[in-house]
């Protein structure tokens, strides 16, 4: 049933595999299933596929530019960005399996700040972004596909919880973006001021949204302002990780993290960092992080890391994430994963 | 000298250990929607905010929480900084009206 729903326009192709409850097979997804190969054609440019198939996207241009001129940045084209403005609910575009092995992190050569706003919806996920290069909603769309891309049954929870990265425009304060204003003056628990911070797990927002922020200047390289976190440290992917715990999974699976840090914490570790030793969500989100290599300086980075240290979350990652990024089951790492470990805590 | 600064180092990272048995835990609510988790030993409190760009962890003398919900944090902050007590909090925390339920 999970599969039917956002895949609801490929009952309308042949189903090359039984219909999983969970995922279908990425070798199929990428290349033995006739619709998504159909749709993954359509990526350079083709006619905006019908209403009720799985390709469609909305995106509101800005006043004076092209509908679907959206930017891939690295040249990684993303599959959703070439479908014509549709008004209306936003649809569901495909699912670009193609950036299930694509590096996550900072996209390189940005285009342009684009004024107005962009809408995509991704695996169920949109994507909003005011006044942003439209390069890094392509960056939200690679870490929303590479996490979650291949499991219709979170994607259709994700669309039904109404979930939304909200890009934090690089010259902007949290506050200042309409689904964060209520933050305004007010410090985090652990007290710093929301104005200083850049990004936070999902929140209600207007229209039944639950947002959560992701700052620009971590989705791309600005060139100029000031990312405060390192390179290789993905906040987008963290906070995404948190929303797909609370709100993407299965009991059972949610059920599953909260045993594994318990057996983690009676273990004693060890830990990607102290961080993420905290409570099972932060153990959750920067295991994320750690499994697809955007955990640099903060902690223990890349999936083998996790492999030889934590086992048991390594194994649930490789289940719910799929194994394209997962590193080799023993010896070195295969070619383009991510960078090495490069720890600093615990 | 060094030796000193390398152990304080390592000590500042160590995880947190493992819980004493029976360690109490409360869930916080404002009507039906959980803003805070609470574990009543000295510990970490996290945001939902991201981690600071340097990892580094807020610790607290007398409990372990986890903020849940953007829009309730700052008022959790102010009343946790007020208490001087675990059952202080707790306290300030029903007297402002959330549900308090113990796990």
């Amino acid at each position: 049933m999970a599969s039917q729903s956002l895949q609801r326009s490929s009952t309308s192709a042949p189903q090359t595999q039984a219909a999983s409850p969970s995922r279908a097979p990425t070798a199929q997804s990428r290349f033995g299933n006739a619709f998504l190969a159909e749709q993954l054609a359509q990526k350079g440019g083709g006619p905006a596929p019908a209403p009720d198939s799985a390709t469609q996207s909305t995106e509101v241009a800005a006043p004076g530019t092209a509908a679907g001129d959206v930017a891939t940045g690295s040249g990684v084209a993303t599959g959703t960005s070439t479908s014509t403005t549709t008004g209306g609910d936003t649809g569901q575009s495909a699912v670009d399996t193609t950036l299930a092995t694509a590096k996550i992190g900072k996209l390189p050569n940005p285009k342009p700040v684009q004024e107005g706003e962009q809408r995509r919806t991704v695996a169920g996920v949109q994507i909003i972004g005011r006044d942003v290069s439209p390069t890094a909603l392509d960056a939200c769309e690679r870490f929303v596909t590479a996490t979650i891309g291949s499991r219709p049954d979170i994607q259709k929870r994700m669309e039904e919880a109404k979930v939304a990265l909200v890009i934090l425009p690089r010259n902007k304060t949290m506050p200042e973006v309409a689904e964060f204003a209520g933050l305004k003056d007010e410090t985090t628990f652990d007290g710093r001021p929301w104005a200083e911070v850049r990004g936070s797990g999902g929140r209600p927002a207007p229209g039944g949204l639950w947002a959560i922020a992701v700052p620009e200047e971590n989705l791309i390289e600005t060139g100029g302002t000031e990312d405060k976190y390192a390179p290789g440290y993905s906040v987008g992917l963290h906070e995404l990780a948190h929303t797909i715990q609370s709100k993407g999974v299965s009991e059972a699976e949610r059920a599953e993290i909260l045993e594994l840090y318990a057996a983690r914490k009676k273990a004693g570790g060890p830990w990607t960092e102290a961080y993420g030793a905290s409570n099972d969500q932060e153990y959750f989100a920067q295991a994320t992080n750690c499994y697809f290599g955007q955990n640099a300086v903060i902690g223990h980075n890349g999936p083998a890391w996790l492999r030889d240290n934590d086992r048991p979350m390594y194994d649930f990652l490789v289940k719910l994430y799929g194994a394209a990024q997962a590193a080799p089951a023993a010896g070195p790492a295969p070619t383009g994963a991510p960078a090495a470990d490069t720890s600093g805590h615990a | 000298m060094l030796s000193l600064f390398l152990a304080f180092s390592l000590a500042c990272h160590r995880p947190p250990e493992a819980p004493l048995p029976d360690v109490p835990s409360w869930s916080v609510y404002d009507g039906s929607v959980l803003i805070l988790t609470v574990v009543g030993e000295p510990g970490p409190i996290t945001s939902t905010a991201p981690p600071p760009p340097d990892g580094r962890l807020v610790t607290h003398p007398f409990l372990s929480a986890a903020a849940r919900d953007a829009a309730h944090e700052d008022q959790l902050g102010r009343l946790l900084r007020a208490s001087t007590s675990m059952e202080d909090f707790l306290a300030r925390l029903k007297a402002a009206g959330f549900r308090v339920v113990a796990e």
